[in-house]
């Protein structure tokens, strides 16, 4: 891989650092942030496993509802409760991932899926008392976090809380880069390439997956604490279906086979989302479209393709 | 008397899982054939359900007569479908066995917002042909003519695809390509033909079903999804490709949801959910699925 | 020295009963060839041996060890490796990366804070194997672009990174030209110094050429054993493959 190529995750970051600015208004560069972490953090799992899920709603959601719950009724601190969504979400994950990964393949994906309607509904109408149920949570209270011996609310300003993110989401970046280049991601792609062969190799590919999942639900989870910060509320759609197939829909669209693709999808998604519902409010008709031409004609997602166009340059050089 | 309800009560019901069930399986069966034959997880299969039933209120705008939406309804949806298979489908033959799935998962999207765009996102109510309305006595309860007509319409149907599926030689080959296409295709067999035509039939069915719900609950964008992951539940206890297994799990997850609404209303969804959780650990094939097919 | 026993190894099918009672001894060092007509049994021992399959009835045991109902990576782990009839490899990697991820299994696996790069004598070992199989020149090329018989020798290199005792080949010569399998045999040859091989071949000259001992399956029980030329003498063996009997 070229030397830009492997460096691509700190353009990225560099990217991110002054998107607020790149872009019209913040609330669209906060959105970038926290659904680039999802799905990047659901290509822990697809692109780099092989493993197709159809439920990482449920770790979004997982996070959303266990910062907002712990918030709202714990009444903790900032960070706690961030804390505490990411260690719900893997929590959720050890239990659903020891549970999935007994099937493979499509059946696997059916499983997710079957998994992720259930929180769904669990939050809906098993315990919607705590949860609001349809409304969601309402009224997630940020408490002012000190630094240095300043107090501040992160929600001061939409800029502010777009920083507080990003921090999370760099260093959040690096620690996977970090992950998926190791000795262990080695394992993950052989486990994608061939997992029966990685098997005779000698490797536990069933721990191994099963880690890769507690990995990927650690991000998703992430994403998901700070959307209910952000939003002040524990959304019931975070947990719905569709928000896994945007996780899916961004990874794909941006290139699942990349590092950073997911998040450049993430903020193609997100865009056309924005720019179209100005026109109509079917944008779904649109990301549909694109996401149907992409599976058939440009399966490497934009950032993949970009690259391989890249690469094809360089060799003709 | 059981837990303060009647017995005719708890009859009446099972004849409304029988109902709700049998729906099902028409969903269920046209998603296992199209998953057995071509191993494509249609993801969009609630989307024709949708369709149908937005086909069969064109149809009674135009006409006012049920009988003949009944007809042309599933020519529409299956025809719907040899489109997508023709030009979406069909050319993922070869990769990634999930490329479909996320194929057919956009084209959901596409299909649900395209209908939202043409009539609107409040959906209507469709009327009960008139034929067809009012209770039947019998005898314990009693039971809307219409549910007893649509029980009667969809063992019809499931019967006359038993036949075809059974008695004539394409159904035959139908059936052997679910079993092992390779065998298929070296007889000499064009498989793309009978993609094609599996496609079109699993999508006309998932139509019909449409159209026959509508007068129950109205007509609207959203109703194919959750229908979609109750099929799928189907499918997966019934086992993927049998269809045997498509019409028994279906009756039976049918009544299920129909006795659960009953004592716990909350739950419903949720013990659709567990049971194909339980399913797919326990034994991933389903009750009558084959074995390994696709661990 | 015994390395591998089989006692009574029994491994049915439905009805069908492919492994019938084996009782199976493989001395160390030796080139120990499995040979039969088709459906005898072969690549079901095979799987047996390495852990894809567990027997109904019957033990196994490897360098003294009792490993019949091991995980297959865990029998790995004890010094097993296999080498594939129909290649096995993985098509996105780098030639080099098959080979290294497959010696890294040795190493480390849960290690999610090095750069892998950082383990440098991995690459190195790893690199040899790609020489002594003779895709040396091949290291950064993705290994589905390999030709067919480079992917067989590839096939082999990820065999031979776990620095196995016992190796056990699938058809190594599968498909191959004249040519080909001339240089796959004498590869074979240099990898057996100092390694026990079970070898499983239909190509007889192959297996005439190389063996130090032939064993002879039909219908899941061993028929012959012995070295080569007595079994190209024994009347039964000859009855089997020529008259199916």
């Amino acid at each position: 891989m070229s030397f830009l190529s492997a460096r691509s995750y700190l353009g990225l970051i560099l990217v991110l650092a002054v998107l607020p600015f790149i872009l019209p208004y913040e609330a669209i560069a906060t959105q970038i942030l926290i659904f680039g972490l999802f799905a990047m953090g659901y290509n822990i799992l697809l692109g780099y496993t092989g493993l197709l899920s159809f439920g990482h709603a449920a770790f979004f959601g997982l996070g959303t509802y266990g910062a907002g719950l712990s918030l709202v009724y714990l009444k903790v601190g900032l960070f706690t409760g961030i804390l505490i969504g990411v260690s719900a979400a893997v929590l959720g994950a050890m239990g659903v991932g020891l549970l999935c990964l007994k099937r493979k393949g499509i059946y696997f994906a059916m499983l997710t899926l079957a998994f992720g309607q259930l929180f769904y509904f669990l939050a809906l109408v098993v315990f919607d008392n705590y949860t609001g149920g349809d409304n969601g949570l309402r009224g997630v209270p940020v408490p002012p976090i000190s630094v240095g011996g300043y107090e501040f609310s992160v929600i001061k300003s939409p800029l502010s809380f777009y920083y507080f993110a990003f921090i999370f989401c760099a260093l959040s970046i690096l620690i996977m880069h970090r992950i998926l280049h190791s000795p262990f991601g080695a394992v993950l792609q052989s486990i994608r390439e061939n997992e029966k062969r990685s098997q005779s190799c000698g490797y536990n590919t069933n721990r191994v997956k099963w880690v890769a999942f507690l990995f990927s639900a650690f991000f998703s989870g992430l994403a998901g604490s700070l959307h209910a910060v952000y939003y002040q509320l524990a959304a019931l759609n975070t947990l719905y279906w569709t928000n896994s197939g945007a996780a899916v829909m961004m990874t794909i669209l941006g290139g699942m086979g990349t590092f950073i693709g997911p998040f450049v999808g993430a903020g193609v998604f997100l865009l056309i989302e924005d720019v179209i519902s100005v026109y109509t409010t079917s944008w779904q008709l649109f990301v549909g479209a694109i996401f149907m031409l992409f599976v058939l004609f440009f399966p490497l997602g934009i950032w993949g393709t970009l690259q391989e166009k890249f690469r094809l340059w360089r060799l003709k050089e | 008397m059981i837990g303060g309800i009647s017995y005719a009560s708890l009859i009446t019901q099972l004849f409304m899982g029988l109902q709700i069930g049998l729906v099902y399986v028409l969903l269920a069966v046209g998603l296992s054939l199209i998953f057995g034959l071509m191993t494509v997880v249609n993801f969009a299969h609630g989307s024709f359900f949708m369709f149908g039933a937005y086909m069969g209120l064109f149809m009674m705008g135009l006409t006012g007569n049920f009988w003949a939406s009944l007809v042309f309804v599933p020519l529409a949806t299956g025809l719907l479908g040899l489109v997508v298979e023709k030009f979406t489908v069909r050319p993922l033959y070869g990769r990634d066995l999930n490329d479909p799935l996320l194929l057919t998962f956009g084209l959901q999207f596409v299909m649900v917002e395209s209908v939202r765009l043409i009539w609107g996102t409040t959906g209507f109510p469709f009327d009960t042909p008139s034929a067809l309305t009012g209770p039947v006595n019998l005898g314990f309860a009693l039971f809307p003519l219409y549910r007893i007509f649509v029980i009667v319409i969809t063992v019809l149907i499931i019967f006359l695809l038993w036949v075809f599926l059974e008695k004539t030689s394409l159904g035959l080959i139908i059936r052997g390509g679910t079993r092992d296409s390779l065998m298929v295709r070296v007889l000499g067999i064009d498989l793309s033909k009978i993609w094609f035509l599996v496609f079109g039939i699993g999508t006309g069915l998932a139509g019909i079903a449409g159209v026959l719900a509508a007068p129950m609950r109205g007509v609207h964008p959203d109703m194919g999804i959750d229908m979609l992951i109750q099929a799928f539940v189907v499918v997966v206890v019934g086992g993927m490709g049998s269809l045997k297994g498509a019409v028994i799990a279906g009756i039976l997850i049918g009544v299920v949801v129909s006795f659960t609404t009953l004592f716990y209303p909350m739950m419903g969804e949720v013990i659709i959910f567990i049971s194909m959780a339980v399913v797919l650990l326990v034994r991933p094939s389903g009750l009558f699925g084959e074995e390994g097919l696709l661990e | 020295m015994e390395i591998l026993k089989t006692e009574s190894l029994v491994k049915n099918f439905g009805g069908l009963r492919a492994i019938d009672e084996v009782n199976f001894r493989l001395e160390e060092g030796q080139l120990h060839s499995i040979i039969g007509p088709n459906g005898a049994g072969k690549s079901t021992f095979f799987k047996l041996i390495c852990g894809e399959l567990h027997p109904d009835s019957g033990g196994i045991w490897f360098r003294g060890e009792d490993i019949t109902a091991l995980p297959q990576f865990a029998i790995s782990h004890r010094g097993m490796s296999v080498a594939y009839q129909l290649t096995n490899i993985f098509p996105r990697l780098t030639t080099l990366e098959n080979i290294r991820v497959a010696r890294q299994s040795r190493k480390t696996t849960f290690n999610f804070w090095s750069p892998k790069e950082a383990l440098r004598d991995l690459r190195e070992k790893s690199a040899s194997i790609l020489e002594t199989v003779e895709l040396g020149s091949k290291r950064d090329e993705l290994a589905c672009n390999l030709s067919h018989g480079e992917q067989r020798h590839l096939e082999m290199g990820i065999a031979l990174a776990t620095d196995p005792v016992l190796l056990l080949l699938d058809e190594p010569t599968a498909g191959m030209s004249p040519e080909d399998t001339e240089r796959t045999i004498q590869l074979i040859r240099e990898i057996a110094r100092g390694r026990t091989i079970i070898l499983v071949e239909h190509k007889m000259k192959v297996v005439m050429k190389i063996s130090d001992k032939i064993t002879v399956l039909h219908y899941g029980s061993i028929i012959a054993e012995g070295k080569p030329e007595e079994i190209q003498a024994n009347e039964r063996v000859q009855e089997v493959y020529l008259k199916g009997r």
